[in-house]
């Protein structure tokens, strides 16, 4: 999320699975679809194989440390050492730039990449522009800039937003510029400040006195020095050819040949380019590659650095907004997404808010909050609207306003807003204050008089999944109170306890007697039909969530939210029966009284309808188009209908207008009349439906050439399925031509639904003006905020003093996620664990973690010398590298890399597939992959299927140093899988080892834990530990 | 891709059918066909079964989120299988090793709560509605609503209290007590030195509560689950997006 999100805008694949067919190179880079995704080798497969005859085969490209079951299958694969994607990265930067001056590729590319990074919008000349707003999901509103009303102090707004530059690739003249349409390359950047933290930035004023302190300065074209474009380049220079060999332990023939493999198939060299941008992936000489990256890239601490430096990459080859482009962030569960789109994060909130309300101020105000998601609109001030009229505000705002109605009071009952002291009291509710990260999280439940004494675990499985879990079982011993739900006992249940530490478990029933709506990595919405009823005891999760909530409230839980309400001038129907208000008249169950148990099953509620008639023909009658639904499905599909109706005017007598989720808007349509209309073959049908996530329409109108599914459950935003395509297709839009389910229409193209998915990315002009659309307030007051991205927000530079040259030096520290610190373009750093201390002294390694650490465990828990030997983060890095991260000259002796894996048999933590005989019996132990270069060095040296044991700073695998595991024998170490054949064909690399980290000590089969061994070291954007690489040795048992 | 399984086609898998998939899985998808065909195998109702219904769901696994048919008896409601959607476009009808094992997790014996988790399976009986261990005693079962009520309210009863079980006979409180006297949540939420009931201070992130949530969950439950916290007081909740 860290690392899209703050590059393009939303941390989401931004293609989707199906889409990958349409690509002519596929990129995969710290990912094993074939293990770990394997449905997507099929879309991947149709592409090579050219099983939708497009007249091309498209080439895969893998770069990964290990010869993965991926790899073997790639037409080109470069082995690199764990943790230098980045140089790696750097380096094909290079040759794009190479490419683009010398011409040394190809003349095309060369010119087509002048005109793509020059390129203005189609729309930027004309007074009284259009654009789509990409956060209006009600009217398909005009939002017109009229650059020639505003103007500036020094620099005519006219010259730099207006007008069509050059094509030239360096044009010295300052001529008009006109609005970039692709990507920022032209932008220029703060020359006054050499480590660039932010773009060049104008004041602009309108003739109605309102302020936008935050625009962008234009260059005339790449060739302008102060551009990014050019900073990119310089800061490329250090990553020649040789420098990122010996980085990524390649040859500098593996980079020339990524490099050109990634041009020939960039759009640059696509047969649609001259064709005014409109996309025709059906075409044999369509080019377009697609990135696919899991894990691999994220499980570093500068793992964010290492995505954003794949979203450089791909925006600089033009990939990005296309079919068969984009960066496809391959998620590990299936609701992922959806779940990190509900905001179960202590810095989140459903819908992607700047956290939780007050995080920077205890009293911080509701209007004050609302700002800070959108710019100054809600500040009361003359040019401003007002904050309590929600039908006013920007579909984020009101999607927000709507939520706290629906937390914090009755929401089933807004008709209209609250009033505004009311509204005040109800946004007071909202916890201040962000939480703690889950490495943070576990250490503040240690010691004598731990900060957290009780912890949920609902449907994870940490005992096994956190790194470093002597800290982790430390901390779950220490609980007063434990309680887990899950389908089975896992690791986390039976932890180890303290002898008056108390332990719940509750069954949850399985996947297929659960209902509701799953999202999956590329944002598709799809419904999940109840088979059954929870077998046997086992509960669905809402029905014990509902109960529990039932129980907080006896136990006086929400007293402070009934307190609140009675200080309101119109308080809640109900208002002393907080669970009633808050839950069980929003989703209709009550669980009832001690001794009388209410039944979820009692619930009924007619089914909302999927598909309407339209395509019938493909419509194959597994949905529910009338009838009803019974217990957890009809409760679910309440709560699926107050998350995705839509925003607008509030409706007395349904959800209209009521959506709390902006970003699932218009999944769900409380009346049927209210839905837009589609395009189908040229003709507008009605497409009735109300629940999007059950849409399973498949007739070939509704398919469309670009295999996008517009009509196969619900993507979000507006069911756009290809993000960020900046109205690509769009030569004249006007607002006629734009429907609100994201259809662009256009005289000239009639050509939906592949054109459903013009997506406006933020940053673009458009995104500032989008919040007009609701209001005749033309201009927000921007005073103070940034209305365009900054040049970089997330810290990509390692906290130490690094090389010399065009490696810029930062020093500052900063504590994670209190606003990313200002960075430069990704630069390489080494792993916290490295067995190339030369390259680390050079390059330096992400520290950026480190001063939380030490804020946590200051003088409480360090004191405590069992915590202390083995839950401190600078203890075990400084058994590396002595204390303060500087090397020592007796620092112990790991000599490999240790990565962890997943096979395509087990799934994650295992509490899942090591209950399943099947899965158990296809792979019963986990394992060790070693070279046989260093299997032979061991002393003694390491067999094929000998049992090996694996020791890092941390722990071993054979023993349970601590005690902290309640069953013991579980422990054996890892069974050794030494390569065979050529060195350099092997699955591993000489020095590198690979173990997977789905077994644990409970369920059908049972094996020594990876995450014993790994380092919880994290990357401080996202706090997701470098599971990736650490250092370690190993001896056979 | 082909249809290989129309939506009438089921299958029931068996022990053998799964290892040859599992075995091939790599294979499979290098020569760009479904990631598994459909074994043939003869679909045997209980008696009871007149007819089977079939739902759509998406495979528990990974963010492909594949398609998944399940195949449900009318009366028994007896999962008799599950397998490929071969309407969805994301698989086609094809899944993995892990997918293609879904009916077993399912169906599985050691799960908590039902009827088949008998001491014979693991060694523990883990039929009943929720259960309860102090220290490293062993599992106690219980009332659901019973751990309900003493997860929020602790099991320090000041009165004698009566839960139902699920087939509505009443449960005294009896276990648990004596030395293992512990708060609820509530309880230990209020030790946050920041918390107040009221205003102006009310509400303001209790610290002394953790949560963990799940990606396993759908996102009405997520939602729910989210609500709830804030409701609680608290952002103290993470879950595996982390990892």
């Amino acid at each position: 999320v860290a690392g899209l999100g703050r590059t393009f805008g939303r941390g989401a694949m931004t293609n989707h699975w199906v889409d990958i067919g349409n690509a002519s190179c596929v990129f995969v880079i710290g990912a094993n679809p074939t293990e770990n995704h394997p449905a997507s080798m099929a879309h991947v497969n149709r592409a090579r194989y050219d099983l939708w005859n497009r007249g091309r085969r498209a080439r895969m490209v893998v770069v990964d440390p290990r010869k993965t079951r991926t790899a073997v299958q790639a037409d080109l694969y470069v082995r690199i050492r764990p943790g230098t994607d980045i140089a790696f990265v750097n380096g094909l930067l290079n040759y794009v730039f190479k490419g683009v001056e010398l011409g040394t590729v190809n003349a095309t590319f060369a010119s087509n990449f002048v005109n793509w990074h020059n390129g203005t919008a189609a729309n930027s000349t004309s007074v009284g522009r259009a654009f789509y707003a990409d956060d209006n999901g009600l009217t398909a509103n005009a939002v017109t800039f009229n650059a020639a009303a505003l103007y500036t102090a020094g620099v005519n707004a006219k010259v730099l937003y207006d007008g069509v530059p050059t094509n030239a690739f360096d044009s010295p003249t300052y001529g008009t510029r006109g609005w970039p349409k692709w990507c920022d390359t032209r932008v220029k950047v703060n020359s006054t400040d050499p480590s660039a933290v932010d773009y060049k930035r104008v004041v602009m004023t309108t003739t109605t006195g309102k302020v936008f302190t935050n625009m962008v300065e234009l260059a005339e074209s790449i060739g302008d020095p102060d551009c990014v474009y050019q900073r990119l380049k310089a800061h490329c220079a250090a990553y020649t050819d040789t420098v990122v060999a010996d980085i990524c332990g390649c040859s500098t023939a593996d980079i020339a040949a990524v490099a050109i493999e990634l041009m020939n198939n960039s759009q640059m060299m696509s047969d649609d380019f001259s064709s005014n941008g409109f996309h025709e992936p059906n075409s044999a000489g369509y080019r377009a590659t697609t990135l696919m990256y899991a894990m691999g890239a994220t499980q570093h601490t500068y793992g964010s650095q290492n995505v954003r430096s794949y979203a450089v990459l791909q925006t600089m080859l033009g990939n990005m907004g296309r079919p068969g482009g984009g960066i496809n962030a391959l998620r590990g569960i299936h609701n992922v997404q959806g779940s990190t789109d509900m905001g179960v994060l202590y810095d989140g909130i459903p819908g992607y808010y700047t956290g939780n309300p007050g995080h920077s101020s205890l009293t911080e105000s509701y209007a004050s909050y609302q700002n800070r998601q959108f710019g100054q609109r809600t500040d009361g001030s003359a040019n401003s609207v007002d904050p309590y009229a929600p039908a006013t505000l920007g579909l984020q705002q009101q999607g927000f306003y709507n939520m706290t109605s629906a937390f914090f009071c009755d929401y089933r009952s807004l008709v209209s807003p609250y009033a505004a002291g009311d509204f005040d009291k109800l946004f007071d509710l909202w916890p201040k204050g962000n939480g703690k990260d889950h490495i943070t999280a576990f250490r503040l439940m240690q010691g004598g008089t731990p900060e957290i004494k009780a912890c949920v675990v609902w449907g994870q499985n940490p005992a096994v999944t956190e790194p470093n879990q002597s800290a982790v079982r430390t901390a779950f011993e220490n609980l007063d109170l434990l309680v887990v739900v899950d389908n089975f006992a896992t690791e986390t249940a039976e932890v180890q306890r303290k002898t008056n530490g108390v332990t719940y478990l509750l069954p949850a029933s399985s996947y297929i007697e659960e209902a509701g709506s799953v999202s999956n990595s590329g944002r598709w919405i799809q419904w999940r039909m109840r088979a059954r009823k929870p077998w046997g005891n086992s509960k669905a999760d809402i029905d014990l969530l509902l109960r529990l909530a039932k129980e907080i409230d006896r136990a006086g839980g929400f007293t402070h939210i009934k307190n609140q309400w009675a200080t309101m001038a119109a308080a809640p129907a109900s208002a002393t029966d907080a669970y009633k208000v808050l839950f069980g008249d929003q989703y209709g169950f009550d669980p009832g009284a001690l001794n009388v148990p209410g039944d979820i099953e009692a619930v009924t509620r007619t089914s909302a309808d999927g598909v309407a008639a339209v395509g019938a023909a493909g419509n194959f009658g597994f949905v529910a188009a009338t009838g009803t639904v019974y217990g957890t499905e009809a409760v679910c599909e309440s709560i699926f209908e107050q998350i995705c109706s839509p925003l607008g005017a509030y409706s007395g007598s349904n959800n209209n207008g009521k959506g709390t989720l902006w970003i699932y808007a218009r999944a769900f349509h409380p009346t049927k009349t209210s839905e837009r209309p589609l395009y189908i073959n040229n003709n507008l049908v009605d497409w009735l439906t109300v629940n999007r996530a059950k849409c399973r329409d498949l007739s070939a109108n509704a398919v469309g050439s670009w295999h996008n599914y517009p009509r196969f459950g619900f993507a979000w935003l507006l069911n756009r399925r290809v993000m960020y395509n900046n109205v690509t297709n769009a030569t004249a839009v006007t607002i006629a031509d734009v429907t609100p389910a994201g259809l662009l229409v256009t005289a000239r193209t009639l050509k939906v639904p592949d054109e459903a998915d013009n997506f406006v990315g933020p940053g673009y002009l458009a995104r500032m003006m989008s919040f007009t659309a609701r209001n005749t307030n033309t201009l927000a007051n921007w005073t103070g905020h940034f209305s365009y991205r900054s040049y970089n927000t997330l810290r990509d530079m390692p906290s130490v003093v690094v090389g010399t040259g065009t490696n810029p030096v930062v020093t500052t520290a900063g504590t994670p996620h209190a606003g990313c610190l200002p960075g430069n373009i990704p630069a390489h750093c080494e792993p916290i664990e490295t067995p190339r201390r030369d390259l680390a002294a050079t390059w330096g390694r992400n520290l950026q973690w480190k001063p939380s650490i030490a804020s946590v465990y200051g003088t409480t828990v360090k004191t405590d010398t069992n915590v202390a030997m083995w839950s401190s983060a600078e203890s075990y890095t400084d058994a590396f590298y002595g204390s303060g991260g500087s090397w020592t000259a007796d620092a112990k002796d790991y000599p490999l890399v240790l990565t962890s894996i997943r096979c395509v048999e087990h799934f994650q933590g295992g509490p899942i597939t090591r209950n399943n005989s099947w899965n158990v019996e296809a792979e019963p132990v986990p394992w060790i992959e070693i070279n046989s270069v260093d299997a032979r060095a061991c002393v003694p040296p390491i067999n094929d299927g000998d049992w090996v044991d694996v020791i890092t700073a941390r722990s071993n695998s054979t023993t349970d140093q601590e005690g902290r595991t309640r069953d013991k024998g579980w422990a054996k170490g890892f069974k050794a899988r030494v390569g065979v054949g050529l060195q350099g064909n092997q699955r591993v690399a000489a020095g590198t080892v690979a173990i997977p980290w789905h077994w644990g000590d409970q369920g059908l089969g049972t094996g020594s834990r990876a995450n014993d061994l790994c380092i919880d070291a994290f990357d401080s954007n996202t706090v997701i530990p470098e599971y990736k690489a650490c250092l370690c040795k190993i001896v056979k048992l | 891709m082909g249809k290989k399984d129309k939506d009438q086609g089921g299958f029931q898998l068996s022990r053998r059918d799964f290892l040859k998939v599992a075995g091939a899985g790599a294979a499979a998808v290098a020569i760009a066909e479904p990631l598994m065909a459909a074994p043939a195998a003869a679909l045997t109702l209980d008696p009871l079964d007149t007819a089977t219904t079939t739902f759509t769901t998406t495979c528990p696994y990974c963010s492909a989120q594949c398609g998944q048919r399940v195949v449900v008896g009318d009366v028994t409601k007896k999962v008799y299988d599950i397998y490929g959607d071969v309407e969805s476009p994301t698989n086609n009808g094809g899944l993995c090793a892990k997918g293609a094992g879904g009916f077993q997790l399912a169906t599985n014996a050691r799960r908590l709560g039902v009827p088949e988790h008998t001491v014979g399976v693991d060694g523990k009986d883990m039929r009943g509605e929720a259960w309860k261990r102090i220290g490293n005693g062993s599992w106690m079962a219980m009332p659901l609503r019973q751990a309900m009520y003493e997860i929020a309210s602790g099991d320090k009863y000041a009165s004698a209290q009566q839960f139902a079980r699920a087939d509505g006979s009443v449960y005294d409180v009896g276990i648990g007590g004596g030395s293992s006297l512990h708060d609820g949540l509530v309880a230990i939420r209020n030790t946050t030195a920041a918390w107040h009931d009221t205003a102006p201070f009310l509400g303001q992130n209790a610290t002394s509560v953790q949560f963990f949530g799940s990606s396993h969950m759908n996102n009405e439950q997520n939602y729910t689950y989210r609500k709830l916290i804030a409701a609680f007081g608290t952002s103290r909740v993470e879950h595996q997006a982390r990892i």
